[in-house]
Protein backbone atom coordinates (compact mmCIF):
# COMPACT_ATOMS: atom_id res chain seq x y z
CA UNK A 1 0.00 0.00 0.00
CA UNK A 2 1.39 3.18 -0.70
CA UNK A 3 0.16 6.89 0.18
CA UNK A 4 -1.81 7.49 -2.96
CA UNK A 5 -4.20 5.84 -1.92
CA UNK A 6 -4.37 5.97 1.99
CA UNK A 7 -7.32 3.89 4.16
CA UNK A 8 -5.30 4.47 7.20
CA UNK A 9 -8.46 6.35 7.61
CA UNK A 10 -11.14 3.49 7.25
CA UNK A 11 -14.02 5.76 7.85
CA UNK A 12 -13.23 8.62 6.39
CA UNK A 13 -12.27 6.29 3.58
CA UNK A 14 -15.15 4.48 3.99
CA UNK A 15 -17.78 7.85 3.79
CA UNK A 16 -15.66 9.16 0.75
CA UNK A 17 -16.08 5.82 -0.85
CA UNK A 18 -19.50 6.39 -0.45
CA UNK A 19 -20.53 9.65 -1.24
CA UNK A 20 -18.84 8.82 -4.63
CA UNK A 21 -20.19 5.68 -5.67
CA UNK A 22 -23.66 5.89 -4.12
CA UNK A 23 -25.60 7.43 -7.01
CA UNK A 24 -23.51 5.55 -9.42
CA UNK A 25 -24.10 2.15 -7.43
CA UNK A 26 -27.71 2.99 -7.53
CA UNK A 27 -27.99 3.82 -10.85
CA UNK A 28 -26.31 0.76 -12.22
CA UNK A 29 -28.65 -1.10 -9.83
CA UNK A 30 -31.83 -0.07 -11.45
CA UNK A 31 -30.56 -2.15 -14.76
CA UNK A 32 -31.52 -5.41 -12.86
CA UNK A 33 -34.05 -4.11 -9.96
CA UNK A 34 -36.46 -1.43 -11.80
CA UNK A 35 -37.18 -0.28 -8.41
CA UNK A 36 -35.71 2.70 -7.16
CA UNK A 37 -36.05 2.16 -3.22
CA UNK A 38 -35.43 -1.28 -3.23
CA UNK A 39 -31.93 -0.68 -5.23
CA UNK A 40 -31.02 2.18 -2.52
CA UNK A 41 -31.36 -0.88 0.19
CA UNK A 42 -29.64 -3.39 -1.66
CA UNK A 43 -26.50 -0.86 -2.55
CA UNK A 44 -27.01 0.23 1.33
CA UNK A 45 -26.59 -3.63 2.02
CA UNK A 46 -23.35 -3.43 0.08
CA UNK A 47 -21.99 -0.94 1.33
CA UNK A 48 -22.75 -2.44 5.08
CA UNK A 49 -21.10 -5.61 3.67
CA UNK A 50 -18.14 -3.88 2.36
CA UNK A 51 -17.21 -1.94 5.83
CA UNK A 52 -17.61 -5.49 7.62
CA UNK A 53 -14.66 -6.70 5.30
CA UNK A 54 -12.82 -3.61 5.93
CA UNK A 55 -9.80 -5.58 6.62
CA UNK A 56 -9.76 -6.76 2.78
CA UNK A 57 -9.30 -3.41 1.06
CA UNK A 58 -5.82 -3.54 0.68
CA UNK A 59 -6.88 -6.56 -1.22
CA UNK A 60 -8.70 -5.29 -3.69
CA UNK A 61 -6.60 -4.41 -6.71
CA UNK A 62 -9.70 -2.32 -8.17
CA UNK A 63 -12.27 -1.16 -6.32
CA UNK A 64 -14.65 0.13 -8.24
CA UNK A 65 -14.74 -2.90 -10.50
CA UNK A 66 -15.61 -4.42 -7.16
CA UNK A 67 -18.04 -3.00 -5.88
CA UNK A 68 -19.95 -3.07 -8.94
CA UNK A 69 -19.36 -6.41 -9.00
CA UNK A 70 -20.79 -6.77 -5.15
CA UNK A 71 -23.87 -4.51 -5.89
CA UNK A 72 -24.67 -6.98 -9.30
CA UNK A 73 -24.47 -9.87 -7.01
CA UNK A 74 -26.86 -8.43 -4.60
CA UNK A 75 -29.39 -8.10 -7.32
CA UNK A 76 -28.98 -11.24 -8.50
CA UNK A 77 -29.85 -12.22 -4.98
CA UNK A 78 -32.30 -10.32 -4.28
CA UNK A 79 -34.06 -11.25 -7.76
CA UNK A 80 -33.85 -14.91 -6.94
CA UNK A 81 -35.53 -14.79 -3.70
CA UNK A 82 -37.92 -12.59 -5.51
CA UNK A 83 -38.62 -14.72 -8.79
CA UNK A 84 -37.63 -17.93 -7.90
CA UNK A 85 -38.67 -19.46 -10.78
CA UNK A 86 -37.79 -17.28 -13.83
CA UNK A 87 -35.39 -18.83 -15.70
CA UNK A 88 -34.04 -15.75 -17.38
CA UNK A 89 -32.71 -14.77 -13.71
CA UNK A 90 -30.82 -17.89 -12.70
CA UNK A 91 -28.65 -17.27 -15.99
CA UNK A 92 -26.93 -14.03 -14.89
CA UNK A 93 -25.16 -15.45 -11.70
CA UNK A 94 -22.19 -16.30 -13.89
CA UNK A 95 -21.88 -15.31 -17.15
CA UNK A 96 -21.26 -11.03 -17.14
CA UNK A 97 -22.73 -10.20 -20.45
CA UNK A 98 -21.64 -7.01 -22.92
CA UNK A 99 -24.76 -5.21 -22.20
CA UNK A 100 -23.68 -5.63 -18.39
CA UNK A 101 -20.05 -4.40 -18.76
CA UNK A 102 -21.29 -1.94 -20.73
CA UNK A 103 -23.61 -0.60 -17.93
CA UNK A 104 -21.08 -0.65 -15.80
CA UNK A 105 -18.79 1.50 -18.05
CA UNK A 106 -21.48 3.84 -18.46
CA UNK A 107 -21.84 4.50 -15.02
CA UNK A 108 -18.50 4.65 -14.12
CA UNK A 109 -17.53 7.19 -16.86
CA UNK A 110 -20.16 9.70 -15.84
CA UNK A 111 -18.97 9.03 -12.19
CA UNK A 112 -15.11 9.72 -13.12
CA UNK A 113 -16.36 12.51 -14.88
CA UNK A 114 -18.40 14.08 -12.24
CA UNK A 115 -15.80 13.57 -9.36
CA UNK A 116 -12.91 14.83 -11.66
CA UNK A 117 -15.30 18.40 -11.76
CA UNK A 118 -15.57 18.09 -8.39
CA UNK A 119 -11.88 19.94 -8.33
CA UNK A 120 -12.90 22.81 -10.86
CA UNK A 121 -13.42 26.43 -9.60
CA UNK A 122 -17.32 26.84 -9.38
CA UNK A 123 -16.84 29.14 -12.27
CA UNK A 124 -14.98 26.53 -14.52
CA UNK A 125 -17.13 24.14 -13.41
CA UNK A 126 -20.70 25.94 -14.45
CA UNK A 127 -19.23 26.48 -17.82
CA UNK A 128 -18.00 22.69 -17.92
CA UNK A 129 -21.37 21.27 -16.98
CA UNK A 130 -23.18 23.26 -19.52
CA UNK A 131 -20.45 22.39 -22.44
CA UNK A 132 -21.50 18.55 -21.63
CA UNK A 133 -24.62 19.29 -21.45
CA UNK A 134 -24.04 20.31 -24.59
CA UNK A 135 -24.41 23.55 -25.18
CA UNK A 136 -22.05 25.88 -27.33
CA UNK A 137 -19.89 28.54 -25.98
CA UNK A 138 -22.07 31.39 -27.47
CA UNK A 139 -25.10 30.19 -25.55
CA UNK A 140 -23.29 29.39 -22.66
CA UNK A 141 -22.45 33.12 -22.56
CA UNK A 142 -25.52 33.70 -23.43
CA UNK A 143 -26.79 32.04 -20.27
CA UNK A 144 -23.85 33.24 -17.94
CA UNK A 145 -23.92 36.76 -18.56
CA UNK A 146 -20.25 35.86 -19.88
CA UNK A 147 -18.72 36.64 -22.53
CA UNK A 148 -17.64 34.27 -25.17
CA UNK A 149 -14.08 34.60 -24.82
CA UNK A 150 -14.57 34.43 -21.17
CA UNK A 151 -16.64 31.13 -21.93
CA UNK A 152 -13.28 29.55 -23.90
CA UNK A 153 -11.21 30.82 -21.40
CA UNK A 154 -12.93 28.80 -18.71
CA UNK A 155 -13.25 25.82 -20.71
CA UNK A 156 -9.48 25.67 -21.14
CA UNK A 157 -8.76 26.06 -17.63
CA UNK A 158 -10.93 23.21 -16.96
CA UNK A 159 -9.48 21.19 -19.80
CA UNK A 160 -6.49 21.47 -18.23
CA UNK A 161 -7.37 20.94 -14.42
CA UNK A 162 -9.20 17.78 -15.81
CA UNK A 163 -6.71 16.13 -18.01
CA UNK A 164 -4.92 16.17 -14.16
CA UNK A 165 -7.31 14.72 -12.32
CA UNK A 166 -7.84 12.07 -14.64
CA UNK A 167 -4.07 11.43 -14.86
CA UNK A 168 -4.09 11.46 -11.22
CA UNK A 169 -7.17 8.88 -11.36
CA UNK A 170 -5.29 6.00 -13.67
CA UNK A 171 -3.22 6.08 -10.39
CA UNK A 172 -6.26 6.00 -8.52
CA UNK A 173 -8.21 2.81 -10.58
CA UNK A 174 -5.25 0.57 -9.74
CA UNK A 175 -3.87 1.85 -6.56
CA UNK A 176 -2.06 -2.19 -6.17
CA UNK A 177 -0.77 -2.33 -9.09
CA UNK B 1 -15.23 -15.00 -18.62
CA UNK B 2 -14.89 -11.49 -18.61
CA UNK B 3 -14.94 -9.03 -15.17
CA UNK B 4 -15.75 -5.63 -14.73
CA UNK B 5 -12.11 -4.81 -14.12
CA UNK B 6 -11.16 -5.13 -17.44
CA UNK B 7 -13.24 -2.51 -18.63
CA UNK B 8 -12.13 0.20 -15.91
CA UNK B 9 -9.51 1.49 -18.51
CA UNK B 10 -12.47 2.03 -21.02
CA UNK B 11 -14.68 3.86 -18.44
CA UNK B 12 -11.99 6.69 -18.07
CA UNK B 13 -10.87 6.39 -21.60
CA UNK B 14 -14.55 7.41 -22.20
CA UNK B 15 -14.19 10.11 -19.38
CA UNK B 16 -11.37 11.60 -21.32
CA UNK B 17 -13.12 11.44 -24.51
CA UNK B 18 -16.43 13.60 -22.41
CA UNK B 19 -13.63 16.31 -22.01
CA UNK B 20 -11.79 15.88 -25.36
CA UNK B 21 -8.39 14.76 -23.66
CA UNK B 22 -7.47 11.50 -25.28
CA UNK B 23 -4.24 11.30 -26.87
CA UNK B 24 -3.78 9.60 -30.37
CA UNK B 25 -2.79 6.53 -28.84
CA UNK B 26 -6.03 6.49 -26.54
CA UNK B 27 -7.79 7.25 -29.37
CA UNK B 28 -6.58 3.75 -31.22
CA UNK B 29 -6.87 1.85 -27.84
CA UNK B 30 -10.80 3.21 -27.59
CA UNK B 31 -11.38 2.82 -31.04
CA UNK B 32 -10.37 -1.29 -31.02
CA UNK B 33 -12.80 -1.43 -27.92
CA UNK B 34 -15.60 0.33 -30.10
CA UNK B 35 -14.92 -2.16 -32.89
CA UNK B 36 -14.79 -5.19 -30.36
CA UNK B 37 -18.83 -5.53 -30.34
CA UNK B 38 -22.00 -3.25 -31.70
CA UNK B 39 -23.18 -2.62 -28.39
CA UNK B 40 -20.09 -0.95 -27.40
CA UNK B 41 -20.08 1.25 -30.54
CA UNK B 42 -23.84 2.03 -29.88
CA UNK B 43 -22.68 3.06 -26.25
CA UNK B 44 -20.17 5.27 -27.29
CA UNK B 45 -22.57 6.51 -29.87
CA UNK B 46 -24.87 7.29 -27.24
CA UNK B 47 -22.90 8.33 -24.32
CA UNK B 48 -21.19 11.26 -26.87
CA UNK B 49 -24.61 12.95 -26.60
CA UNK B 50 -25.34 15.69 -24.35
CA UNK B 51 -28.64 13.32 -23.32
CA UNK B 52 -25.62 11.00 -21.61
CA UNK B 53 -24.47 13.43 -19.33
CA UNK B 54 -28.06 15.02 -18.78
CA UNK B 55 -29.79 11.61 -18.35
CA UNK B 56 -27.54 10.46 -16.04
CA UNK B 57 -27.43 13.84 -13.73
CA UNK B 58 -31.25 13.12 -13.68
CA UNK B 59 -30.83 9.41 -12.00
CA UNK B 60 -28.47 10.65 -9.69
CA UNK B 61 -30.37 13.23 -8.36
CA UNK B 62 -32.79 10.60 -6.88
CA UNK B 63 -29.72 9.17 -4.96
CA UNK B 64 -29.16 10.73 -1.81
CA UNK B 65 -25.62 9.70 -0.73
CA UNK B 66 -25.49 11.59 2.71
CA UNK B 67 -28.78 10.38 4.57
CA UNK B 68 -27.70 6.76 3.03
CA UNK B 69 -24.84 7.14 4.53
CA UNK B 70 -26.19 7.35 8.06
CA UNK B 71 -29.06 4.81 7.66
CA UNK B 72 -25.48 2.87 7.04
CA UNK B 73 -23.22 3.73 9.90
CA UNK B 74 -26.50 2.88 11.76
CA UNK B 75 -26.65 -0.59 10.72
CA UNK B 76 -22.85 -1.26 11.22
CA UNK B 77 -22.59 -0.21 14.78
CA UNK B 78 -25.97 -2.32 15.18
CA UNK B 79 -24.41 -5.41 13.63
CA UNK B 80 -21.29 -4.95 15.13
CA UNK B 81 -22.83 -5.43 18.56
CA UNK B 82 -24.35 -9.00 17.23
CA UNK B 83 -22.43 -10.11 14.93
CA UNK B 84 -21.81 -14.04 14.64
CA UNK B 85 -18.60 -15.21 12.44
CA UNK B 86 -17.71 -18.75 12.35
CA UNK B 87 -14.30 -18.66 11.90
CA UNK B 88 -12.15 -22.45 11.46
CA UNK B 89 -8.48 -23.15 11.30
CA UNK B 90 -7.84 -25.66 8.96
CA UNK B 91 -6.47 -28.37 10.46
CA UNK B 92 -7.22 -28.33 14.22
CA UNK B 93 -10.96 -27.81 13.08
CA UNK B 94 -10.31 -31.03 11.20
CA UNK B 95 -9.62 -32.78 14.36
CA UNK B 96 -12.57 -30.79 15.96
CA UNK B 97 -15.17 -32.13 13.67
CA UNK B 98 -13.54 -36.06 13.53
CA UNK B 99 -14.36 -35.94 17.15
CA UNK B 100 -18.23 -34.35 16.34
CA UNK B 101 -17.93 -31.23 18.32
CA UNK B 102 -17.62 -29.18 15.58
CA UNK B 103 -19.51 -27.12 15.04
CA UNK B 104 -20.12 -25.51 18.87
CA UNK B 105 -16.54 -24.87 19.07
CA UNK B 106 -17.05 -22.72 15.91
CA UNK B 107 -18.48 -20.28 17.66
CA UNK B 108 -16.58 -17.61 18.68
CA UNK B 109 -18.54 -15.53 21.30
CA UNK B 110 -19.87 -17.78 23.88
CA UNK B 111 -23.48 -16.75 24.49
CA UNK B 112 -25.00 -19.79 22.39
CA UNK B 113 -28.43 -19.48 23.67
CA UNK B 114 -28.53 -15.97 21.83
CA UNK B 115 -27.49 -16.93 18.55
CA UNK B 116 -29.74 -18.51 16.20
CA UNK B 117 -28.16 -21.61 14.72
CA UNK B 118 -27.36 -22.37 11.24
CA UNK B 119 -29.88 -24.89 10.62
CA UNK B 120 -32.45 -22.87 11.91
CA UNK B 121 -32.30 -20.85 8.96
CA UNK B 122 -30.98 -22.92 6.40
CA UNK B 123 -32.25 -26.74 5.79
CA UNK B 124 -31.93 -29.44 3.52
CA UNK B 125 -34.05 -29.35 0.45
CA UNK B 126 -37.23 -31.76 0.56
CA UNK B 127 -40.05 -33.07 -1.43
CA UNK B 128 -41.32 -30.46 -3.29
CA UNK B 129 -42.63 -29.41 -6.66
CA UNK B 130 -45.35 -27.50 -8.18
CA UNK B 131 -47.69 -28.96 -11.12
CA UNK B 132 -48.28 -27.08 -13.98
CA UNK B 133 -50.99 -28.44 -16.52
CA UNK B 134 -51.98 -27.50 -20.07
CA UNK B 135 -54.73 -25.34 -19.51
CA UNK B 136 -52.28 -23.50 -16.78
CA UNK B 137 -53.75 -24.54 -13.31
CA UNK B 138 -51.24 -24.97 -10.87
CA UNK B 139 -50.99 -27.36 -8.44
CA UNK B 140 -48.23 -27.19 -5.28
CA UNK B 141 -46.93 -30.82 -4.49
CA UNK B 142 -45.03 -31.72 -1.36
CA UNK B 143 -45.32 -34.57 1.50
CA UNK B 144 -47.99 -33.24 2.92
CA UNK B 145 -49.95 -34.18 -0.68
CA UNK B 146 -51.05 -37.51 0.14
CA UNK B 147 -53.01 -39.74 -2.34
CA UNK B 148 -54.70 -37.05 -4.24
CA UNK B 149 -55.93 -38.42 -8.03
CA UNK B 150 -56.32 -36.17 -10.93
CA UNK B 151 -57.70 -37.37 -14.20
CA UNK B 152 -56.78 -35.67 -17.33
CA UNK B 153 -57.26 -36.51 -21.01
CA UNK B 154 -54.89 -39.46 -21.23
CA UNK B 155 -53.88 -40.16 -18.10
CA UNK B 156 -54.61 -40.11 -14.31
CA UNK B 157 -52.31 -38.71 -12.29
CA UNK B 158 -51.61 -39.64 -8.88
CA UNK B 159 -49.62 -37.87 -6.37
CA UNK B 160 -48.18 -39.00 -2.72
CA UNK B 161 -45.99 -37.52 -0.82
CA UNK B 162 -43.09 -37.19 -3.00
CA UNK B 163 -44.39 -38.90 -6.60
CA UNK B 164 -46.52 -38.43 -9.17
CA UNK B 165 -47.60 -40.86 -10.99
CA UNK B 166 -49.32 -40.69 -14.31
CA UNK B 167 -51.29 -44.09 -14.83
CA UNK B 168 -52.56 -44.31 -18.83
CA UNK B 169 -56.10 -43.60 -19.32
CA UNK B 170 -58.00 -44.30 -22.51
CA UNK B 171 -56.45 -43.14 -26.09
CA UNK B 172 -56.74 -39.52 -26.88
CA UNK B 173 -55.69 -37.83 -30.31
CA UNK B 174 -55.22 -34.04 -27.96
CA UNK B 175 -51.62 -34.30 -26.44
CA UNK B 176 -51.66 -32.52 -23.35
CA UNK B 177 -48.20 -31.34 -21.43
CA UNK B 178 -47.68 -30.97 -18.13
CA UNK B 179 -45.01 -29.47 -16.12
CA UNK B 180 -43.51 -30.36 -13.47
CA UNK B 181 -41.21 -27.90 -11.61
CA UNK B 182 -38.77 -28.00 -8.95
CA UNK B 183 -37.91 -25.13 -7.18
CA UNK B 184 -34.17 -24.39 -5.16
CA UNK B 185 -34.32 -26.57 -2.42
CA UNK B 186 -36.74 -29.13 -3.81
CA UNK B 187 -36.59 -32.65 -5.32
CA UNK B 188 -39.32 -34.59 -6.90
CA UNK B 189 -40.15 -37.62 -8.87
CA UNK B 190 -42.56 -38.20 -12.03
CA UNK B 191 -43.39 -41.75 -13.30
CA UNK B 192 -44.40 -41.11 -16.81
CA UNK B 193 -47.61 -42.49 -18.45
CA UNK B 194 -44.91 -44.94 -20.37
CA UNK B 195 -43.73 -46.08 -17.16
CA UNK B 196 -40.02 -44.22 -17.16
CA UNK B 197 -39.09 -42.76 -14.11
CA UNK B 198 -37.73 -39.23 -13.62
CA UNK B 199 -36.40 -38.29 -10.87
CA UNK B 200 -35.52 -34.32 -10.51
CA UNK B 201 -33.59 -32.52 -8.59
CA UNK B 202 -33.48 -28.76 -7.36
CA UNK B 203 -34.28 -25.69 -9.19
CA UNK B 204 -35.03 -28.06 -12.40
CA UNK B 205 -38.50 -28.15 -14.72
CA UNK B 206 -39.67 -31.02 -16.75
CA UNK B 207 -42.29 -30.60 -19.75
CA UNK B 208 -43.84 -33.94 -20.84
CA UNK B 209 -47.05 -35.00 -22.37
CA UNK B 210 -49.82 -36.48 -20.45
CA UNK B 211 -49.74 -39.28 -22.81
CA UNK B 212 -46.89 -40.38 -25.32
CA UNK B 213 -48.39 -40.16 -28.75
CA UNK B 214 -46.22 -40.67 -32.01
CA UNK B 215 -42.93 -42.01 -33.34
CA UNK B 216 -40.87 -40.82 -30.27
CA UNK B 217 -41.70 -40.21 -26.65
CA UNK B 218 -39.98 -36.88 -26.53
CA UNK B 219 -40.07 -34.60 -22.84
CA UNK B 220 -38.14 -31.21 -22.66
CA UNK B 221 -35.55 -30.59 -19.70
CA UNK B 222 -33.55 -28.14 -17.72
CA UNK B 223 -31.64 -28.05 -14.66
CA UNK B 224 -31.25 -31.78 -13.55
CA UNK B 225 -32.73 -35.30 -13.47
CA UNK B 226 -31.99 -38.59 -13.37
CA UNK B 227 -33.76 -41.03 -15.76
CA UNK B 228 -34.94 -44.81 -16.05
CA UNK B 229 -36.37 -45.24 -19.50
CA UNK B 230 -38.73 -48.05 -19.78
CA UNK B 231 -37.81 -50.27 -22.52
CA UNK B 232 -39.78 -49.62 -25.75
CA UNK B 233 -37.66 -50.02 -29.16
CA UNK B 234 -40.50 -49.00 -31.14
CA UNK B 235 -40.53 -45.67 -29.48
CA UNK B 236 -37.24 -43.94 -28.68
CA UNK B 237 -37.05 -41.65 -25.68
CA UNK B 238 -35.78 -38.30 -26.40
CA UNK B 239 -34.39 -35.47 -23.69
CA UNK B 240 -34.51 -32.07 -24.77
CA UNK B 241 -32.26 -29.78 -23.05
CA UNK B 242 -31.70 -26.20 -24.74
CA UNK B 243 -30.32 -26.87 -28.33
CA UNK B 244 -29.49 -30.42 -27.52
CA UNK B 245 -31.07 -33.71 -27.35
CA UNK B 246 -30.35 -37.61 -25.99
CA UNK B 247 -32.14 -40.22 -27.69
CA UNK B 248 -32.54 -43.36 -25.74
CA UNK B 249 -34.05 -46.89 -26.16
CA UNK B 250 -34.24 -47.92 -22.71
CA UNK B 251 -31.87 -47.15 -20.36
CA UNK B 252 -30.68 -45.35 -17.06
CA UNK B 253 -28.41 -41.98 -17.12
CA UNK B 254 -28.34 -38.69 -15.71
CA UNK B 255 -29.40 -35.12 -17.41
CA UNK B 256 -27.07 -31.62 -15.98
CA UNK B 257 -28.22 -28.95 -17.80
CA UNK B 258 -28.35 -25.53 -15.69
CA UNK B 259 -28.15 -22.47 -17.78
CA UNK B 260 -25.17 -21.24 -15.35
CA UNK B 261 -23.19 -24.42 -15.90
CA UNK B 262 -23.15 -23.17 -19.47
CA UNK B 263 -22.88 -26.74 -20.06
CA UNK B 264 -24.72 -30.26 -20.86
CA UNK B 265 -23.89 -33.38 -18.97
CA UNK B 266 -25.50 -36.77 -20.07
CA UNK B 267 -23.95 -39.78 -17.76
CA UNK B 268 -24.50 -43.01 -19.05
CA UNK B 269 -25.43 -45.62 -16.18
CA UNK B 270 -26.43 -48.28 -18.40
CA UNK B 271 -28.11 -48.71 -21.66
CA UNK B 272 -27.36 -46.64 -24.90
CA UNK B 273 -27.65 -43.24 -25.93
CA UNK B 274 -27.40 -40.96 -28.72
CA UNK B 275 -26.84 -37.45 -27.80
CA UNK B 276 -26.67 -34.91 -30.40
CA UNK B 277 -26.33 -31.19 -30.30
CA UNK B 278 -24.85 -28.69 -32.87
CA UNK B 279 -25.28 -31.19 -35.90
CA UNK B 280 -22.94 -33.43 -33.76
CA UNK B 281 -23.92 -36.51 -32.33
CA UNK B 282 -21.82 -38.88 -30.33
CA UNK B 283 -23.44 -42.49 -29.02
CA UNK B 284 -22.60 -43.04 -25.15
CA UNK B 285 -21.77 -46.50 -23.57
CA UNK B 286 -21.96 -47.04 -19.59
CA UNK B 287 -19.78 -45.35 -18.02
CA UNK B 288 -19.26 -42.30 -20.65
CA UNK B 289 -20.78 -38.65 -20.27
CA UNK B 290 -21.50 -36.81 -23.52
CA UNK B 291 -20.28 -32.90 -22.32
CA UNK B 292 -22.17 -30.00 -24.77
CA UNK B 293 -20.52 -26.54 -24.23
CA UNK B 294 -21.58 -23.22 -24.46
CA UNK B 295 -18.75 -22.78 -26.97
CA UNK B 296 -20.40 -25.89 -29.53
CA UNK B 297 -18.42 -28.72 -28.47
CA UNK B 298 -19.43 -31.97 -28.40
CA UNK B 299 -16.95 -34.26 -26.33
CA UNK B 300 -17.18 -37.91 -24.93
CA UNK B 301 -14.86 -39.00 -21.77
CA UNK B 302 -15.12 -42.06 -19.50
CA UNK B 303 -15.93 -41.19 -16.19
CA UNK B 304 -16.43 -43.19 -12.91
CA UNK B 305 -20.39 -42.37 -12.72
CA UNK B 306 -21.32 -42.66 -8.78
CA UNK B 307 -20.13 -38.98 -8.23
CA UNK B 308 -22.57 -37.77 -11.02
CA UNK B 309 -25.78 -39.97 -10.03
CA UNK B 310 -25.06 -39.79 -6.03
CA UNK B 311 -27.59 -37.05 -6.18
CA UNK B 312 -30.11 -39.49 -6.50
CA UNK B 313 -29.28 -41.64 -3.62
CA UNK B 314 -29.06 -38.79 -1.05
CA UNK B 315 -25.11 -37.99 -1.35
CA UNK B 316 -23.14 -34.81 -2.93
CA UNK B 317 -20.01 -36.82 -3.91
CA UNK B 318 -17.60 -34.50 -5.41
CA UNK B 319 -14.23 -35.67 -6.85
CA UNK B 320 -11.70 -32.15 -7.07
CA UNK B 321 -15.07 -29.86 -8.46
CA UNK B 322 -13.89 -26.65 -8.08
CA UNK B 323 -15.17 -24.91 -4.72
CA UNK B 324 -17.23 -22.82 -7.24
CA UNK B 325 -19.26 -25.51 -8.92
CA UNK B 326 -19.51 -26.93 -5.22
CA UNK B 327 -21.11 -24.27 -3.82
CA UNK B 328 -23.83 -23.98 -6.86
CA UNK B 329 -24.52 -27.45 -6.06
CA UNK B 330 -25.03 -27.16 -2.51
CA UNK B 331 -27.01 -23.79 -3.21
CA UNK B 332 -29.71 -24.98 -5.71
CA UNK B 333 -30.67 -27.77 -2.79
CA UNK B 334 -30.08 -25.85 0.31
CA UNK B 335 -31.76 -22.91 -1.45
CA UNK B 336 -28.83 -20.69 -0.17
CA UNK B 337 -26.82 -17.39 -1.51
CA UNK B 338 -23.30 -17.80 -2.10
CA UNK B 339 -21.07 -15.00 -2.26
CA UNK B 340 -17.52 -15.44 -3.09
CA UNK B 341 -15.42 -12.44 -1.62
CA UNK B 342 -12.38 -13.17 -3.98
CA UNK B 343 -11.64 -15.16 -6.91
CA UNK B 344 -8.95 -17.29 -5.25
CA UNK B 345 -11.59 -19.12 -3.17
CA UNK B 346 -13.80 -20.30 -6.50
CA UNK B 347 -10.99 -22.35 -7.42
CA UNK B 348 -10.13 -24.36 -4.73
CA UNK B 349 -10.40 -27.78 -5.39
CA UNK B 350 -13.06 -30.11 -3.00
CA UNK B 351 -13.36 -33.76 -2.74
CA UNK B 352 -15.79 -35.49 -0.40
CA UNK B 353 -18.68 -36.83 0.21
CA UNK B 354 -21.64 -34.99 1.98
CA UNK B 355 -25.17 -36.19 2.69
CA UNK B 356 -27.98 -34.30 1.42
CA UNK B 357 -30.06 -34.66 3.86
CA UNK B 358 -27.26 -33.56 6.72
CA UNK B 359 -27.47 -29.76 8.37
CA UNK B 360 -25.88 -27.54 6.93
CA UNK B 361 -23.51 -26.55 8.88
CA UNK B 362 -21.95 -30.15 8.41
CA UNK B 363 -21.78 -29.34 4.82
CA UNK B 364 -20.08 -26.21 6.05
CA UNK B 365 -17.26 -27.62 8.39
CA UNK B 366 -16.98 -30.43 5.42
CA UNK B 367 -16.28 -28.00 3.20
CA UNK B 368 -14.00 -25.57 5.83
CA UNK B 369 -11.48 -29.10 5.64
CA UNK B 370 -10.05 -28.06 2.75
CA UNK B 371 -8.64 -25.23 5.16
CA UNK B 372 -7.30 -21.65 4.12
CA UNK B 373 -11.08 -20.76 3.61
CA UNK B 374 -13.38 -18.96 6.20
CA UNK B 375 -17.21 -19.51 5.50
CA UNK B 376 -19.52 -16.54 7.18
CA UNK B 377 -23.32 -16.97 7.01
CA UNK B 378 -25.75 -14.35 7.50
CA UNK B 379 -29.22 -15.19 6.96
CA UNK B 380 -29.14 -17.30 3.75
CA UNK B 381 -26.11 -16.10 2.44
CA UNK B 382 -22.41 -17.72 2.81
CA UNK B 383 -19.52 -15.56 2.53
CA UNK B 384 -16.88 -17.41 1.31
CA UNK B 385 -12.88 -15.41 1.31
CA UNK B 386 -9.76 -17.47 1.29
CA UNK B 387 -7.62 -16.70 5.14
Amino acid sequence: MDDKFPIDNEEQFFHNLFVEYYPSLCSFALRYVGDGEVVEDLVQDVFVKLWETRERWREVADFSAYVYQMVRYRCFNYLRGERLRDKAVEGFAEEIEVTEINGYIAEETFRIVRDAMQCLPSACRKVFELVLEGYKAKEIAGQLGIAEETVKKQKQIARKILKEQLGRLCLFLFPLL
Amino acid sequence: MAYFERYSHIALLLAKALQEDLTEEEVRELEAWRLEDKANEALYQSMMSPDFVNGKAAVHERFQAEPAYQRVRAVCRKRARRRRIYRLGGVAAAVLLALGVGHYVWMREPQLDKMPLVHEVIVPGEAKAELILAGGERLFLGTEVQDSVLKQPGAEVHASGEHLNYVKGEETQEIQYNILRVPRGGEYTVTLQDGSVVQLNSASELRYPVQFAGQERRVFLSGEAYFEVAKDARHPFVVEVGHAEIEVLGTSFNVYSYLEEQKTEATLVEGKVRFSAGGQEVTLSPGEQGVWDTAGHLDKREVDVYPYIAWKDGKFVFRKRTLEEVMRIVSRWYNVNVVFEDAVSKQVSFSGNIRRYDDFSQVVGMLEMTGGLEFKIEGKTIYIAAK
